[in-house]
């Protein structure tokens, strides 16, 4: 039981760090542009597989190979909100159909382009530490730093920065952010792009862990939804808190009982929150208010 | 200059503003009163560029379509198709109504996004100084979220983050909405020694014409949309309509 108990410590917080990326990214332009983008877990694989290009296939260095999916990644996201997205912004229903649409193409090109079977990426610094007597892969310890990196950047850019400050500022009143000169719909791409790259990113590092397939751009968006729901809509904080419950929890009955039965987690999560609490543990009053 | 020639604004439903012809010149304070609903709102956000883009996104969703016929001059140029980024660069400015701060932001990030389009970064500080100096009060609220400010330090905020943008001309969406009569009369003052100060023209929209009335150099009184009275305070003080009206005399 006590094994059991530091299994889902370790592997959960390992998780919980790469579901928080993929579900911040997620709330993010949830919060800024009041998309809810069900290509998000396209950006995921999009990166895995660029990765797998770049760093597999023509053998190019790690940092380059991270660097150019990531660029992939953001202006794959950025495209998305540019061509199909900002001209029918506030067309919700509209917006589900067309993010789900770009989510199925970019998949199914992808396995176009690459084998449909699973694909392998080396680990990107070998060994291992000991926690105890519990051996960690350096993979798993380089996934929760490079995460709380990023997530620190983020908090940066968004606290600090000019345009971090304006993507809040439209997220919390859009009319009033263009009568500071800003460009909601300039802000909104610029989110697009953030976004992608927080999923890419959770991507890349989480792929030499797994196998890159298809399938994981599904699980990806799933759980970020069920994060984002549970967190409540469009708050990045609650986002990191629920992305940790999901992550320990499918590590939990991943353990105990079967690692087939993990993604049905998101799905539980979903429909808990929505029958006893909708706007999430850290939902703001105001989100459901205006839904009324 | 700022001028407002013929502007005639269609709701799918009704006409909120009909045939408005309203004139700002340099350095002056103009007073744009009437009732709820008399259409100053729909002026003010028609000159800011807001309604544009709110038409725009109406259409979108196949909701009410709305109509702006008629000019817009900024120096004889006609802005009536640029967008609110762009008036703003310009110097035309709104501080909208019920002051639509940032909740979640603290008041020195509100101020400073006001200044989102400015280059100038040494001014900025120099204009957050100047106008911690105007409204003193938020000097000590500057870490607080505007959200739980009272609501006249809110209006402070709202008047402090639209002069951020170095405004030419500063539109007041009805800025005494909701203040006590001392702070009114306290927000006026600081909107007279603005102009004093700064120069800018300002359009004042209020539905309180009493204290008001004796900031401004000319007025307009809008009802249902139409322009009924208008002229300098002088006149306007005389006029019997606004005296039985507005001025309960």
């Amino acid at each position: 039981m006590y094994e059991a108990l530091v299994i889902i410590l370790i592997y959960g917080t390992v998780l919980g760090f790469t579901l928080a990326l993929v579900a911040i990214g997620l709330s993010l332009i949830y919060g800024v542009a009041r998309i809810i983008n069900f290509a998000h877990g396209a950006f995921f694989a999009i990166s895995a597989y660029s990765l797998y290009y770049f760093f597999v296939s023509i053998k190019l260095n790690l940092i380059l190979s991270i660097f150019f999916s990531l660029v992939i990644t953001a202006l794959v996201g950025g495209a998305l909100y540019r061509i199909a997205l900002d001209r029918i912004r506030g067309m919700e229903l509209n917006e589900m159909i067309v993010t789900l649409a770009c989510a199925i193409a970019t998949i199914e090109i992808l396995r176009e382009i690459f084998a449909p079977a699973p694909l392998g990426v080396p680990t990107f610094i070998p060994g291992q530490i000991y926690i105890g007597t519990y051996i960690v892969e350096m993979q798993r310890v380089l996934i929760v730093i490079t995460s709380v990196i990023s997530l620190i950047l983020l908090w940066l850019f968004i606290k600090k920065t000019k345009y971090g400050i304006a993507m809040r500022a439209v997220a919390q009143d859009e009319d009033a952010a263009m009568l500071m000169g800003i460009n909601p719909e300039f802000m909104s791409m610029l989110a697009m792009m953030v976004s992608a790259i927080l999923a890419g990113f959770a991507g890349i590092i989480i792929a030499p862990t797994q196998t890159v397939a298809l399938e994981n751009a599904w699980y990806a968006l799933l759980n970020g939804i069920a994060i984002v729901i549970l967190g409540g809509l469009g708050s990045l904080w609650g986002s990191l808190v629920a992305a940790f419950i999901i992550g320990y929890a499918e590590v939990a009955v991943a353990t105990f009982l079967s690692s087939h039965l993990k993604t049905v987690i998101a799905l539980i999560a979903i429909l808990v929150v929505l029958v006893i609490k909708p706007s999430g543990i850290f939902g703001k009053h105001r989100e459901l208010e205006e839904r009324v | 200059m700022l001028e407002i020639k013929d502007l005639t604004v269609y709701y799918e439903s009704a006409i909120a503003v009909n045939d408005v012809s309203i004139r700002v010149e340099d350095g002056e304070i103009i007073g744009l009163f009437g009732s709820n609903s008399a259409g100053k709102s729909t002026l003010l956000n028609t000159i800011s560029g807001l309604l544009l883009e709110r038409g725009k996104k109406e259409l979108r969703r196949g909701g009410e379509r709305i109509t702006i016929f008629g000019d817009i001059l900024l120096d004889g140029v006609k802005i009536n198709n640029l967008r609110p980024w762009d008036r703003i660069r310009m110097g035309i400015v709104l501080c909208p109504e019920r002051r639509r701060l940032f909740p979640e932001m603290t008041v020195k990030e509100n101020l400073l996004v006001g200044a989102y389009l400015r280059r100038d970064l040494d001014e900025i500080n120099n204009d957050l100084e100047f106008i911690l100096d105007v409204f003193p009060r938020l000097r000590e609220r500057l870490d607080q979220e505007a959200g739980f400010l009272s609501g006249g330090e809110q209006q402070m905020v709202a008047i402090g983050r639209s002069l951020m943008a170095k405004p030419r001309y500063l539109l007041l969406d009805e800025p005494l909405l909701g203040l006590a009569p001392v702070l009114q009369i306290e927000l006026l003052k600081a909107i007279k020694k603005l102009r004093e100060v700064k120069g800018m023209s300002i359009l004042i929209a209020e539905q309180y014409v009493l204290p008001t009335i004796h900031i401004i150099d000319k007025g307009y009184v809008i009802e249902t949309g139409v322009i009924s009275v208008s002229g300098t305070r002088e006149e306007l003080l005389e006029n019997p309509q606004i005296k039985t009206a507005y001025l309960g005399m």
